[in-house]
């Protein structure tokens, strides 16, 4: 198994976390920011992550690749109504995904939110910051706020059940990503006022092979 | 046993559609709840997230996401394998829909939320249109033939006439719902033609659209 993917965590760290917490080997290909537009074009759909199984033609979408290797590592119920939970998660996770996307895309494609195609720099940046104190104030509260509920719903620890899913390893990357400052403007300490979470998190990074992921 | 299913949504297609798509194909009987545009301020504080569509099995609470219906239905329905290689050929086609939806959606959220995007809040009605059109105009031009090209491609490809076997999946359902949102002229700005240029999906829609299950669910 082949994931290639930029050197960030973004939408590929739930696919990493999935293949660590099943114990899957994995390469994990991240290529630099500069070496992206040369290999843009020769991707199916000029997007990462992708996944390559046995060096076959790679496929492309996180949501589909983390299902592929939930399902080898039994990390994504095939009980329709259990997999019905965990696929309310990945949702609201990607309806959360897509609420940040226009704050930074904003940067590189204004026109793409009814801005003039040749905004200057320091314009796109104040339009920037204008959406990300939007998201700060808004947006990420409700989210973080129905990802709590959801953990007050099960009352296990985790999001669907009383053991980790690929869920659970989409939330902790997304809480990675607003607790690393990579979003500017948006708090890192924005999480901290949701108690489960926060326990979540601590118990996420705790599980050996997590732990052993990021703190070796 | 059966279960009691009932899916709420408005009185659109939207991101329901899909889902009573893949119940009507596989036969399953649903509840087909319609909410009026006018009840939905009432009703929104008692859904889970402040959305729909909502899915209730046996009347338990609801669940939100339709992406996690379409599925669901998919199990239920033969049309969602639990074969990872199959069922993952799937989900990278929801997938690029569920990335084409989020590449429409600034062009729909500009006339509701302007702020949203970094506009004024109170732009006039014919400024958020005006903003609107060039939105869609540039989607037109990069953006729609971009993802119509992806699904000819993958059709191309398959060379079965369906996206993802020889006969129809929830993947089929999906896009079958994004082409008929453009031909019925839902999107301000985006001719109902643009389509037609594709061979493939056009033949795809009218193999979809002849499915009995299908033809019985758009005649009433």
């Amino acid at each position: 198994y082949k994931l290639t993917y930029f050197n960030f965590d973004g939408q590929a760290e739930k696919i990493r976390l999935t293949f660590k917490l099943g114990g899957i080997e994995f390469e994990d290909e991240r290529i630099e920011l500069s070496a992206w537009p040369e290999l843009k074009s020769k991707t199916p759909y000029g997007q990462m992550p992708l996944l390559s199984v046995d060096g076959k033609a790679p496929v492309a979408q996180s949501t589909a690749i983390v299902r592929y290797v939930g399902r080898l590592t039994n990390l994504y119920p095939s009980d329709p109504e259990k997999a019905l939970e965990v696929d309310e998660v990945l949702g609201l996770d990607e309806d959360f995904v897509r609420a940040i996307v226009p704050s930074n895309m904003i940067v590189k494609t204004p026109q793409s939110y009814g801005h003039p195609a040749d905004l200057p720099e320091e314009d796109r940046k104040t339009l920037q910051a204008k959406l990300r104190a939007g998201l700060a104030a808004d947006e990420i509260p409700r989210f973080l706020g129905f990802f709590e509920a959801k953990l007050a719903q099960t009352g296990t620890g985790y999001f669907c059940g009383d053991k980790p899913t690929i869920a659970d390893c989409a939330i902790l990357a997304r809480l990675r990503t607003l607790k690393s400052g990579r979003w500017e403007g948006i708090p890192t300490t924005i999480a901290d006022s949701k108690p489960l979470l926060s326990a979540f998190y601590e118990r996420m990074l705790a599980i050996p092979a997590i732990k052993a992921y990021y703190f070796k | 046993t059966m279960k009691a299913i009932k899916l709420t949504y408005f009185n659109i297609e939207g991101a329901a559609e899909k889902v009573r798509l893949a119940f009507k194909l596989g036969g399953i009987r649903f509840e087909d709840h319609r909410v009026q545009l006018s009840a939905w301020p009432e009703l929104k504080p008692k859904t889970p997230f402040g959305q729909l569509p909502l899915l209730s099995l046996d009347g338990k609470p609801p669940v939100a996401q339709s992406g996690a219906m379409l599925r669901y239905a998919g199990r239920l329905t033969n049309m969602y394998p639990t074969d990872a290689d199959k069922a993952m050929e799937i989900d990278e086609v929801i997938g690029l829909n569920d990335d084409f939806a989020r590449a429409l959606g600034p062009s729909m959220m500009i006339m509701r939320s302007p702020e949203i995007l970094g506009h004024p809040k109170n732009l006039s009605e014919d400024e958020r249109k005006a903003l609107q059109a060039k939105m869609r105009a540039l989607l037109v031009s990069d953006d729609i033939p971009r993802f119509l090209g992806y699904f000819e491609g993958k059709l191309s490809k398959k060379g079965t006439g369906f996206f993802c076997d020889s006969k129809p999946t929830i993947a089929d359902c999906d896009v079958l719902v994004r082409l008929r949102q453009i031909k019925n002229g839902v999107l301000d700005g985006v001719p109902t033609t643009m389509v037609d240029q594709y061979p493939l999906l056009t033949s795809f829609y009218q193999r979809m659209m002849a499915l009995p299950a299908i033809q019985a669910h758009y005649a009433k």
